[in-house]
């Protein structure tokens, strides 16, 4: 009953934010300099022929009524038009976000799987060999820029390791394209065509450990910490006192309050992963919404790059909720008091 | 040499020897307990006084094998339990004990119960297992009725709605409550109460020990008590040992102490405590508590003791002084 | 009970009081900001993290003197010397119009603290400010900042740096604009919860009823609490802002050619992998030094003041 409130809470705050983020959006995105028309229509195009892409545009009504046009193009699923593909912004988004959000998915597997059990054992063999070890490695992870790791890996794996491609999401030969669910692995699958699934596997193997590393440092270092801290706590003592057996200790009464601060991490390294993977799809080139967005950037096409921000920005928010509301379930003081303790 | 199990068993249910206790820290190497001697009889109350910082709580610890091994070592003595030493038990047998014939009360509600657990939860789970090791099995339904008798027992008004709540929807005295049933909930033999209920207010620490009084003389219950509260152990105990700076430097019966003690540190320790009947003044003792790492030679005391001379810089041993199993460690018992 | 047996004769028996207070100890007086020092110095995450910090500083600042070819940071172009891979002359190699990698990486570092020192300047400031007055007054002018921070908090920094930086032309004014503009937020974040746990305390307490005037308690009371986890929060904000600075100009947002930008060198030299490795890979290497030295001063600074930064 305090969780459905607490819910209900979270989601009224996200609506608000997400309306926060359009606005912002829609300011940033009026703050390109030059003329949408005219670059619309290139320089040849008559003055006349601009005014009137301009009034259709809406670009000469007060910035108010645009925004208000905007976001009731919004909620009727209306992005614009890309000045580049000159087709819907939607559909563009449609097609490239599936592959963006397969690499980050992919990489939130491996984060979880590597950073969490990495910080839990360096966690028990703290001072140890495994726990330099992985204290090393997590800070080498935290410092190195994301898009340099990408290009040592191609450097020394891609190019040097036969099977293990640099580029591109799938190789030409196998003509196949993810035109179901957008995802290569999940359609290549429902195709029967292991050996696309195979393929896909080996083209997002380069760029998922690069996308992921900086973030297993960082999950390797929380837990690690939050394990240690819990470890530290009198109501351990007090359980180990009872004569509790260890085992029962570290993985029920240890690990429900440590998770709190992993689960934390983990979802603020997954919401900030699409950052990161602009780099990461524009250094391997796989077709994702980032590479998209970052030409749209590139060449002033702003609807395009309004979708994409605004894509970006639906994905944080959406992770973050969910998130808290995981957060809220482990944690019955925030559940009853709507704040940790 | 120690005796034969049987025979110590008869006389002593806690017996610590020569316990000593070091750190390792910043500045090097801390030895704070300096060879810890106290015993507890059968069906005996005991108390264990000291201001904070002496080794009270690290000897408690030691008892209850929760010390901190990194930073803290045992490095020398033996704490005898039923006449077995429970230092150089094999980890399993220790365990066994835990919880079930030697048992604590712990000092701070407020973090001593694991907070995104229930309470019903956390003392199924030490039951299950205390019972297990004793190869006993009860049903959860079974569990769950002495759990809620133990938590009558403690004077709790609504057990089954304590069982199913999370720590935080306790207050501090039901918190407290919670803790000395999960002491009491296997029938120990031996009960250590850590300065129970001095994270609280005065009223409800007040009803909180004399729940505890009421219940160790229900269950014939030996008892150590640990506090600070001169005022507490002298209602509660039927002997006392006081701790300074890691050693124990006065024990012997209660009543003997307050009236006639004889360690200037415990002389000291009395007249700090104001007199209702309004005689005498207010009193500290100068000083402080001496640093673990770099400590006086001999007497840890005597940087602060008004009768401080050269014997003090060797270490004194505990000395008859007075009535029958009165003994004081000062130079100024010693027959000159 | 008999005497044990003491070694000392001189003891057994001597009534000579001692000097009250005991004889006087070895150890040295503790003076706080003695031990602060001493605790610095036995950190190897904090030493090793400022070394790596002052010898990055200094690279930028002594670039001039540094540098082994100083021209080659303007518009240079020496054609024969393309492509070289690293020996004594060019210690770094060349690049594909003949400039020399080393020379370019040190000026390089200008850049890259110059947008440090430019974001986080501005940035933390306006954080801290504004965090010591939701802070204090609470009420709604609490929740009118801290509402707008979380909307700016809602968005990913990268994009949003992205979004702004292309929309106001990419430079490197720009990039520090961009990043500025969102960087406040975690700082208001930081100092806002920091105030609020401290707003209960008895000493802020006192000082109020005392008739302290606001200025007073806000940057007398309040604000040096908040320094030692400022302080943590810049040193790893230093080793963040570089990395996205990075990362932006990898994009081809940040500074306009030819000055030298590490970002921008790893994404020309990329074009050129894997036989010109040295293209990307050294600046690539400088970037990760610096990174490495902020974070790892910031951890070390994090230890020794023993305070919580998310």
């Amino acid at each position: 009953m305090a969780y459905s409130s607490m819910l209900l809470r979270r989601l009224g705050w996200s609506v608000v934010v997400l309306l926060g983020l359009t606005v912002v959006v829609f300011v940033i995105a009026r703050m390109v300099p030059g003329d949408p028309a005219r670059m619309a229509l290139g320089p040849t195009a008559s003055a006349e022929q601009v005014n009137q892409l301009r009034s259709e545009m809406g670009l000469d009504q007060p910035l108010p009524v645009q925004y208000l046009r905007f976001m009731g193009g919004l909620l009727r699923g209306d992005l614009g038009n890309s000045l580049l593909t000159r087709r819907p912004v939607v559909n563009d988004l449609r097609q490239t976000f599936p592959a963006t959000l397969e690499l980050v998915l992919l990489t939130v597997l491996l984060m979880a799987v590597t950073g969490v059990p990495f910080g839990i054992l360096a966690a028990r063999n703290k001072d140890g060999w495994f726990d330099n070890f992985a204290r090393l490695a997590s800070l080498l992870g935290v410092v190195t820029p994301a898009f340099f790791l990408a290009l040592l890996l191609q450097l020394l794996v891609g190019y040097n390791v036969a099977g293990i491609p640099v580029l591109g999401r799938l190789s030409a030969d196998l003509r196949f394209t993810a035109d179901q669910t957008g995802f290569m692995i999940l359609d290549g699958l429902l195709a029967g065509r292991m050996d696309v699934v195979g393929d896909a596997f080996r083209h997002l193997l380069l760029p998922t450990i690069a996308l992921a590393a900086a973030s297993i440092g960082q999950i390797t270092r929380i837990t690690r910490s939050s394990v240690l801290d819990v470890s530290r706590k009198d109501y351990v003592e007090a359980e180990r006192a009872f004569g509790l057996p260890d085992w029962v200790v570290t993985f029920k009464y240890l690990l429900r309050p440590s998770a709190i601060p992993t689960v934390t991490i983990l979802g603020l390294e997954f919401a900030s992963l699409l950052g990161n993977a602009f780099l990461i799809e524009m250094v391997f080139s796989l077709p994702g919404m980032a590479s998209y967005g970052v030409r749209a950037i590139l060449q002033n096409d702003f609807n395009a790059v309004m979708g994409t921000v605004l894509v970006s920005g639906v994905f944080f928010v959406a992770v973050n909720l969910v998130v808290d509301l995981v957060l809220g379930f482990i944690d019955p003081r925030i559940r009853l008091r709507g704040a940790p303790a | 040499m120690a005796l034969p199990a049987a025979a110590t068993a008869a006389t002593h249910i806690l017996e610590v020897n020569d316990l000593r206790v070091a750190f390792r820290g910043f500045n090097g190497r801390a030895e704070v307990l300096q060879g810890v001697n106290l015993k507890v009889g059968r069906g005996e109350r005991v108390g264990l006084v000291g201001e904070s910082g002496c080794g009270k709580s690290l000897t408690v610890r030691a008892i209850m094998g929760i010390l901190r091994t990194p930073p803290a070592r045992v490095e020398a003595g033996e704490i005898l339990f039923e006449g077995r030493d429970l230092l150089r038990m094999r980890q399993s047998e220790r365990n066994a004990l835990k919880g079930r014939d030697l048992s604590m009360v712990f000092q701070d509600p407020g973090t001593s119960l694991n907070p995104v657990f229930r309470v019903g939860e956390q003392l199924d789970d030490i039951k299950y297992w205390a019972d297990r090791r004793r190869g006993q099995r009860m049903s959860r339904a079974a569990r769950r009725e002495r759990i809620l008798e133990v938590l009558g027992q403690v004077k709790l008004p609504e057990p089954a709605l304590v069982y199913d709540a999370f720590p935080m929807q306790l207050s501090g005295g039901m918190r407290q409550r919670v803790l000395i049933a999960m002491a009491l909930l296997n029938r120990p033999t031996l009960l250590i109460a850590d300065e129970p209920g001095t994270a609280l207010d005065v009223t409800t620490q007040d009803e909180i020990l004399r729940l505890l009084d009421g219940l160790v003389q229900e269950e014939g219950l030996s008892m150590l008590l640990i506090s600070h509260n001169l005022g507490v152990v002298r209602a509660m105990t039927d002997r006392l040992y006081v701790m300074y700076a890691g050693a124990v430097v006065e024990e012997g019966r209660t009543a003997d102490l307050f009236k006639d003690a004889r360690h200037p540190y415990t002389r000291a320790l009395m007249r700090c405590v104001p007199r209702l009947d309004g005689e005498g003044d207010l009193v500290g003792i100068d000083g402080t508590l001496p640093d673990y790492a770099d400590p006086p030679a001999g007497c840890r005391f005597h940087p602060r003791c008004e009768f401080a001379h050269r014997r003090c810089l060797t270490r004194p041993p505990m000395i008859e002084a007075g009535q029958e199993g009165h003994r004081s460690a000062c130079w100024l018992e010693a027959p000159k | 009970m008999s005497l044990p047996p003491t070694g000392d004769a001189l003891l057994q028996g001597d009534m000579t009081p001692l000097p009250k207070g005991g004889l006087p100890s070895t150890l040295k007086a503790h003076q706080p900001w003695r031990r602060t020092l001493y605790r610095f110095v036995r950190n190897p995450a904090a030493v090793v993290g400022s070394a790596i910090v002052l010898l990055v500083v200094f690279v930028a600042v002594f670039a001039p003197v540094i540098a082994t070819h100083p021209g080659h940071v303007g518009s240079f172009v020496n054609i024969r010397e393309r492509h070289q891979p690293p020996s004594s002359e060019h210690l770094f190699g060349t690049d594909q119009v003949g400039r020399d990698v080393f020379t370019r990486v040190v000026y390089g570092y200008r850049v890259s603290l110059l947008l440090v020192l430019v974001v986080l300047g501005t940035a933390v400031p306006v954080g801290v400010v504004l965090g010591l007055l939701a802070g204090y007054y609470g009420g709604w002018v609490e929740t009118i900042i801290m509402r707008v921070t979380d909307v700016f908090l809602a968005i990913p920094v990268l994009v949003m740096a992205l979004a702004l930086t292309a929309a106001l032309t990419p430079s490197l004014t720009s990039a520090m604009i961009a990043l500025a503009s969102l960087w406040w937020t975690w700082h208001t974040r930081l100092i806002f919860s920091i105030v609020r746990s401290l707003r209960g305390e008895e000493y802020v307490e006192s000082a109020r009823l005392l008739g302290a005037n606001t200025l007073h308690m806000l940057f007398r009371e309040l604000l040096p609490n908040c320094v030692s986890a400022i302080s943590v929060k810049v040193a790893l904000d230093a080793g963040f802002v570089i990395l996205i600075g990075a990362g932006l100009s990898f994009l081809g947002l940040g500074v306009r050619p030819p000055t030298p930008d590490l970002g921008m060198m790893v994404s020309d030299g990329s074009r050129y992998l894997p036989d010109m490795w040295w293209q990307s890979v050294f600046p690539g290497l400088a970037i990760l030094v610096a990174i490495l030295g902020f974070n790892l001063l910031g951890d070390g600074l994090r230890d020794l003041f023993d305070v919580e930064v998310s």
